[in-house]
């Protein structure tokens, strides 16, 4: 899995990445900031790396990233081919191999009043997605109805790096693969940002049962309407809905009768709320089950699960 | 007298044969100008309908056009699939003059070559496709004017190979 990084990075980063001393599992971000030193975030702290791979909190010590190597990551991740990935030109960051998110910041070239593309690149964040198999386990079953065989429409809530991604493609492959109590459903998903199935080249890298359909690279509005009409899904999952511009589709999903499983980013309930739009969805009641996550603890932590009267779930099937 | 005949036809086949190897540079030219316009247009289709990425499209346009002039596209696909960060231009660069010796194109040829292999993949879809249109316009260029050499200088290096062999065994004997 690292191997997917540690090609996308630069020549004297991977070397230096590769002489670091402690296990790359413990490792959430590598950051590369022009003229900055090389930064490492971990599940705990950050921390700066030297040139011979050594933890350092010295600025003098560490590692400081140059323009060309900056260049060289942009060259490699897009692969000499920047007219393939306008896009994610446009929205500032890359999937490489593995799902993994690769963010980038410089400066913005607009055309018609929207951001086109950006240019002399000063930041680059590679964002290390982990499959976690498993991470749904213990609220898979609150969100299946076993009189009506029915999965609720689901909103997991989330502040960033808290788990939501991880969280949802885990239920897509307990949901798609089924277990002694769900039986497996046909799941649409429309992946964005290819971070859910990590499809590289229109394939899916990660585990996601067994009845996935994966529409890659797919904006979301379009991509759910296209699944209910094309694929007869019994539930569609999204990633990172909460634009004014979703609340259409949602609603549209929701009443085909088809199961709708989206994430979005926020602390608690009453935050999502106060989001154009979302606040209607709330109030009609659309979703039926919501998960709160927190990253206080530890990175994924389920801080509850609610139902549609905003009460805490406790026993199953209810 | 069985030596000066060998020798006669010894020069006049090899005099032949350097007029006709000649010639054949010119035909082979025309040939090779009407591959690389084969090329651009399916690499530019790749670009412009599939957005492929680069070195897989190259590769693409190498099983497409004859060897030697697949292997500037073959070996330059290669390079960038081992992912070094090495930009695009400076590979083909180095692939366009290693193999430029082993093709039968003139030095303007090359120039658009390098001209091409600096922009590819450099732009956005809209761009590439301009970038494109002109590289091909301007190879159009050159097949007229190779075409037009080709006409003048075929028969002409043909009949020269063989009259100066003729005035090489007349000088001699």
């Amino acid at each position: 899995m690292y191997n997917n990084i540690l090609n996308n990075l630069p020549g004297n980063i991977r070397n230096i990445v590769k002489k670091i001393n402690f296990s790359l599992n413990s490792i959430l971000e590598i950051r590369l900031r022009v003229n900055q030193p090389l930064q490492i975030i971990g599940y705990q702290n950050d921390f700066f790396i030297s040139k011979k791979g050594a933890v350092t909190d010295n600025y003098n010590q560490a590692y400081k990233i140059k323009k060309s190597d900056l260049k060289e990551a942009m060259l490699i991740l897009t692969e000499n081919s920047k007219y393939a990935l306008e896009r994610q030109m446009r929205e500032g960051f890359i999937t490489i191999k593995g799902g993994h998110r690769v963010g980038f910041t410089g400066k913005i070239i607009y055309e018609k009043n929207r951001i086109k593309t950006i240019k002399h690149i000063n930041s680059i964040n590679y964002r290390i997605t982990r499959e976690v198999i498993g991470a749904a386990e213990k609220v898979i079953d609150k969100l299946y109805d076993i009189q009506r065989d029915i999965v609720y429409n689901t909103l997991i809530i989330s502040p960033p790096l808290a788990g939501k991604t991880t969280l949802l493609r885990d239920i897509i492959r307990i949901l798609s693969k089924g277990n002694h109590k769900i039986p497996g459903k046909k799941i649409g998903l429309v992946d964005e940002r290819s971070e859910l199935a990590g499809a590289y080249k229109g394939i899916s890298q990660n585990d996601l049962g067994y009845r996935t359909d994966v529409l890659d690279n797919c904006n979301k509005n379009e991509g759910m309407m296209l699944l209910v009409r094309s694929m007869s899904p019994d539930v569609i999952a999204v990633d990172e809905i909460g634009k004014k511009s979703n609340i259409k589709a949602i609603e549209e999903v929701i009443n085909s009768g088809v199961t709708l499983i989206t994430t979005i980013h926020g602390n608690s309930l009453k935050s999502i709320k106060s989001k154009p739009g979302m606040k209607n969805i709330i109030k009609n009641q659309f979703f039926e089950r919501y998960i709160i996550l927190s990253k206080k603890k530890e990175i994924g932590e389920i801080k509850k699960v609610l139902n549609t009267d905003y009460k805490e779930v406790t026993s199953v099937g209810v | 007298m069985g030596f000066k005949i060998i020798g006669i036809i010894l020069i006049l086949s090899s005099g032949t044969l350097i007029g006709w190897y000649i010639s054949l540079q010119y035909i082979k030219r025309i040939k090779q100008l009407n591959e690389l316009q084969l090329a651009i247009n399916f690499l530019d289709a790749e670009i412009s309908f599939n957005q492929t990425l680069l070195k897989d499209a190259l590769e693409k346009v190498a099983t497409r056009i004859n060897y030697p002039l697949s292997e500037i596209f073959n070996n330059s696909a290669r390079e960038l699939s081992l992912k070094k960060g090495i930009s695009f231009n400076i590979i083909w660069d180095k692939e366009v003059n290693k193999n430029f010796e082993i093709n039968s194109l003139r030095e303007e040829d090359k120039q658009i070559l390098l001209e091409w292999g600096h922009k590819l993949g450099t732009t956005g879809v809209e761009k590439q496709e301009k970038i494109n249109k002109l590289i091909s316009k301007k190879l159009e260029l050159e097949q007229k004017n190779a075409r037009e050499q080709a006409d003048k200088r075929v028969k002409l290096s043909r009949y020269t190979g063989v009259l100066l062999s003729l005035l090489i065994i007349i000088l001699f004997y």
